[in-house]
């Protein structure tokens, strides 16, 4: 499902005289569908470079991502975008919806945009478990954190992508909400078929993931679910 | 109470820390810069050209600094006189004398081109000046020029350095004459002293003979000189002339008044349009802040210091900003002098001179008004930013609160302005009031414009369906929009009012001129004869006996200076002609035995003129009734109208300025060959010739310069309203940038982002349509209908074209897409991971 092939990536120095600012460093991995990944690491380790190298937001410096098959850095902007469209779904630690938009215009945004036909009995189920059968009508400023990052839940998994990426998907949130949120997200991340890639600073929120890797110095090692 | 050594210190601080925020983001601090540069500019510049007119009005008539006491000028208000008593005059020892003659030309490239001849050597300050070493005589002209190349072929035309530069002309360039082939000598600027503003200068002799005007003078100038020196002179005074005090520069300033008026209108319009966008950028710059200033509340910085700090930040700007902009607008208004100077010249047939720079004594005003505006913009948004809640929860809700409660807000002050214009425009007596009338319609409208777009938007969303979410998005995201950038919208609405009323009132009242031009000009050939009218009735009696001739007299009343007469002659073509506004019963036939007069609009609108009012004309006749008003557009006087015989029993030796050819009545003429005959008699050279299109053409070219100064204006108002749009655009780039990471994220394609910030712009420009249409037309009516004719005495009714509706559309679209371009292209081009990256921030 996506493959990352020695992806190496480092930041221009600031300052001619400073030395470029590498972050990952021959990184390579494999998700297969349906499977989920969490990735840990320290503040400032790349982990969320990864994440957006990986989703096809940010171009390495060396290296391939495959995603789907599809080589993502030798797409054309209008292919990637398409690409993004219709297999992937972003959850952010900013919940990020659109604020002029209502709850149910906000979750079918992306299904929409991809034209698919819309599966309404798995968009009812969605709203049910993520108990926002009731706010459809809202604007999302109108929702407390907790709703708002329910929602975004639902709009990343809609339309029923390949691959979700998530960026501290409950970074916002306190401990029981993060674990009712996490909860419901590898739960329905599970039932879609989809993989997640997700990244975290918190142990107990990368336990939900099938596989937990920690990214040290630009590479990736191993770590246990704790 | 902290003590003030302890506080100041703090003060710094805050202010240093609120300061962190302009070095990230320097454009915001380039973007309050510009509204408050901007709104100084325009400002300065109108009050600047205007303070130079006043100033020449009260210096009066002057030239190399020697102002003339009084004129010498036609004893029976004709226009010229023969130089035969000029020239006795100074055979009695009357040198203080400065014979002149006026002449306007029709260039072929240039417009047309007013001269005054004078004779060099009677004027104090001469050319040779600088040849001979007289250090009595101020020296005119470059050294490299001696007095012949004033006196003899090809002469020297000498022209202020604004008005060449207002006509293309470069030194020592000669401009080509329609209708004949002779040119104006070449042309050399004049020194700053000269006086010389839209007239050029050239010898009176020259000038006679281009002109075909051998041995006649338009006036006198007399040139200071003793009181019994003076008295003298008036004694001796030949039959045809009488002495006219300079009493001019009160009547003039008072003639253009309404002008000026109009002007300093005009600055407001674009102070107020300037200070929208430098309240819009205040705002931003607030917003923008937000949670550093809470950061600051909570690590103790008391309110008051806060308001201390953002106080002498904007006291910086304002002080900076007034100083670039006077400097700006002292320089747009030596650009702009030429131009108003054209309008006075055609208008009033005022002149006034065109220094080479234009520089106030003291840039106080100006100064003093910005800072007042900047400090009345700044109390809201610094209220609000100071108070705000120390919680960042619902700021969104309440930012969006507060933009929807603004919205309404300003539909009740835009309503309250619009109920006081209807009531100003009842009860409208004064321009004041008309202008004030003026200013509520623009401001009303604008600030309907939000509240307005947000109606129209929830009516656009409701029609979207929901199968395109792009379009869902783009409208309910334009709602968004509104908060921040209605100001700026709201700019460019004042400024697109501004334009299309301006332009429709323009449009109407050329087809009215045109219409009123088409009416008037009775006869199909006019001719310039100053004398010989006699020869010429004998002639055309012997060689075409179909061809009727009229005499055109306009004079002066003796007494009542501001009042202009002129005759009709006593011909149905020309009575025809006179459109009348309103007339007593019976009017036309008491008018033919001349029973009474006809008087013209300006009169009874400016000067209390009514029908059946009796009015004085001359001794020995009874007073006669006012028949008749009638239009009479374009004249700055007000003007009585006379049938030939009266105007004969008052003004019996008066000599007619021109006459008019028609056919007499049933009969055919074929007007060329009757010219080509005239021509070849000799009693008419072909320059002397007028036909009525050529008439129609130059009245209307005059009429198309009047408006310069106003046209440029205004379009100078809404490249401001331009520059504010970009502004908000630049300015709005952060608060756009989550927008655009999720389209991103979610799969919208940079071309199909960069579509959408253009197209949400486009449509917030399109709906501004629906102020802009209906308040351009209601500013039109308001123009015609109260301002003009309370200004100017005319009246004309407005003329709405369709096409100018969709042309509006067309340039707030061009205005809009031009200003928003480069700042949509930046926020597309940044990647999706740093534009996730801002979001973090």
């Amino acid at each position: 499902m996506l493959e990352l092939e020695t992806i190496s990536h480092w930041f221009e120095p600031t300052a001619a005289a400073d030395p470029a600012q590498r972050v990952l460093h021959d990184v390579s991995l494999t998700l297969q569908q349906g499977q989920s990944l969490a990735l840990m690491g320290n503040s400032g380790s790349g982990k969320s470079t990864l994440l957006q190298i990986a989703a096809g937001l940010e171009h390495p410096n060396q290296g391939q991502v495959r995603l789907a098959g599809q080589p993502l850095y030798q797409l054309s902007d209008n292919q990637l975008s398409a690409l993004r469209r219709d297999k992937i779904g972003f959850v952010f630690q900013q919940f990020n919806l659109l604020p002029g938009l209502t709850v149910g215009d906000n979750i079918l945004f992306q299904s929409r945009l991809s034209q698919q036909p819309i599966d309404n009995q798995w968009l009812k189920h969605l709203m049910t478990e993520l108990a926002i059968d009731d706010l459809q009508h809202r604007l999302p400023e109108q929702l407390s954190g907790g709703q708002q990052q329910r929602v975004a839940i639902a709009r990343a998994i809609a339309h029923k992508p390949c691959i979700v990426f998530a960026d501290e998907p409950t970074g916002n949130l306190n401990d029981s909400l993060s674990h009712s949120v996490m909860a419901l997200l590898s739960h329905l991340i599970k039932q879609a078929n989809s993989s997640l890639l997700m990244v975290t600073h918190s142990a107990a929120m990368a336990g939900y993931a099938d596989t937990v890797l920690e990214l040290h110095q630009g590479q990736l090692t191993e770590a246990s679910p704790a | 109470m902290t003590k003030p050594s302890a506080t100041m210190p703090a003060v710094m601080t805050v202010s240093h820390a609120l300061a962190g925020h302009y070095r990230r983001h320097p454009l915001q601090a380039l973007f309050l810069f510009t509204g408050i540069v901007i709104a100084t500019v325009l400002l300065v510049a109108t009050q600047l050209i205007n303070a130079q007119a006043q100033a020449s009005y009260a210096k009066g008539t002057q030239l190399f600094e020697q102002n003339p006491i009084g004129y010498l000028v036609a004893a029976q208000g004709q226009r010229q006189f023969s130089m035969a008593s000029y020239v006795a005059l100074r055979r009695q020892g009357f040198d203080q004398l400065l014979p002149v003659l006026h002449h306007n030309f029709q260039s072929q490239h240039h417009g047309i081109i007013a001269v005054m001849g004078i004779d060099w050597l009677s004027l104090p300050a001469t050319p040779q000046a600088s040849a001979n070493g007289n250090s009595q005589v101020k020296p005119i002209a470059p050294a490299d020029l001696t007095l012949e190349d004033f006196l003899l072929p090809p002469y020297r035309l000498m022209m202020a350095p604004a008005r060449m530069t207002q006509l293309a002309l470069s030194a020592d360039q000669t401009i080509a004459l329609t209708n004949t082939t002779s040119s104006l000598p070449p042309v050399i600027p004049a020194p700053d002293n000269s006086g010389v503003g839209h007239q050029a200068l050239m010898d009176l002799q020259a000038l006679q003979a281009i002109s075909n005007r051998q041995g006649m003078l338009s006036a006198i100038w007399v040139l200071p000189m003793s009181e019994q020196r003076l008295a003298q002179l008036q004694q001796q005074l030949p039959p045809d002339l009488r002495f006219r005090p300079a009493a001019e520069p009160l009547s003039q300033a008072a003639l253009a008044e309404s002008l000026h008026l109009n002007l300093a209108a005009m600055g407001l319009l674009s102070f107020v349009v300037g200070l929208f966008l430098a309240f819009n950028a205040i705002q931003f710059s607030y917003t923008d802040r937000q949670p550093l200033l809470r950061r600051l509340r909570l690590s103790g910085t008391s309110q008051r210091q806060l308001y201390q700090a953002l106080s002498i930040e904007l006291l910086l700007f304002v002080l900076v900003g007034s100083a670039v902009g006077y400097w700006l607008g002292a320089w747009l208004a030596t650009l702009l002098l030429p131009g108003l100077g054209q309008t006075l010249a055609q208008l009033y047939g005022v002149y006034i001179s065109y220094p080479n720079k234009v520089i106030a004594d003291l840039p106080l005003m100006p100064l003093l008004m910005t800072s007042l505006a900047a400090l009345l913009a700044a109390i809201v948004p610094m209220r609000q930013i100071v108070q705000q809640p120390l919680l960042n929860r619902y700021r969104q809700q309440i930012a969006q609160h507060q933009a929807r409660n603004r919205d309404r807000q300003l539909l009740l002050v835009a309503l309250a302005c619009l109920l006081v214009a209807v009531a100003l425009s009842l009860w409208a007596n004064s321009l004041w009031h008309g202008l004030a009338c003026l200013a509520l319609v623009l401001l009303g409208g604008a600030l309907a414009l939000p509240a307005a777009l947000r109606a129209s938007l929830s009516i656009v969303q409701r029609l979207v369906p929901a199968n395109r979410p792009l379009l869902q998005w783009l409208i309910a995201d334009s709602r968004w929009l509104l908060g921040p950038a209605a100001i700026s919208l709201m700019a460019m609405t004042l400024a697109l009012v501004a334009n299309s009323g301006l332009n429709t009132m323009i449009g109407s009242f050329r087809a009215a001129t045109l219409d009123w031009l088409e009416q008037r000009l009775a006869a199909p050939i006019y001719l310039s004869v100053a004398d010989g009218q006699r020869q010429l009735g004998d002639w055309l009696s012997q060689h075409a006996p179909q061809v009727a001739i009229a005499e055109r007299h306009t004079l002066r009343h003796g007494q009542l200076a501001h009042i202009e007469i002129a005759s009709l002659p006593p011909m149905a073509a020309f009575r025809n002609s006179i459109e009348l506004i309103e007339q007593v019963a019976d009017a036309p036939q008491q008018f033919a035995q001349g029973q009474g007069i006809y008087i013209s609009e300006r009169h009874q609108r400016l000067d209390g003129g009514e029908l059946d009012q009796q009015v004085w004309l001359c001794d020995g006749l009874p007073n006669v009734p006012v028949l008749g008003v009638y239009h009479d557009y374009g004249n700055p006087r007000s003007q009585w109208l006379l049938d030939e015989k009266l105007l004969r029993q008052c003004w019996p030796q008066h000599i007619a300025q021109s006459t008019a050819l028609l056919a007499a009545e049933g009969a055919e003429v074929d007007w060329p060959q009757v010219m080509t005959a005239l021509s070849d008699s000799g009693l008419i050279r072909p320059e002397q010739i007028i036909d009525q299109q050529q008439i129609k053409k130059m009245a209307m070219a005059v009429f198309d310069q009047t408006f310069t100064v106003t046209e440029a204006l205004n379009g100078l108002t809404l490249l401001v309203a331009g520059i504010g749009i970009f502004c908000a655009t630049s300015a709005i780039h952060h608060h756009r940038v989550q927008q655009q990471a999720q389209l991103a994220a979610m799969g919208v394609s940079q071309s199909q982002r960069l579509l959408m910030i253009l197209s949400q712009w486009s449509l917030l420009a399109l709906l501004s349509m629906i102020i802009v249409w209906p308040f351009g037309t209601l500013l039109a009516w308001v123009l015609a209908s109260l301002v003009t004719p309370l200004a100017f005495g005319w009246s004309f009714s407005t003329e709405l074209v369709w096409q100018h509706y969709p042309v509006l559309a067309v340039l707030a679209l061009a205005c809009v897409v031009v200003a928003t371009l480069w700042p949509s292209w930046r926020l597309h081009r940044v990647s999706i991971a740093s534009l996730l990256k801002e979001v973090d921030e």
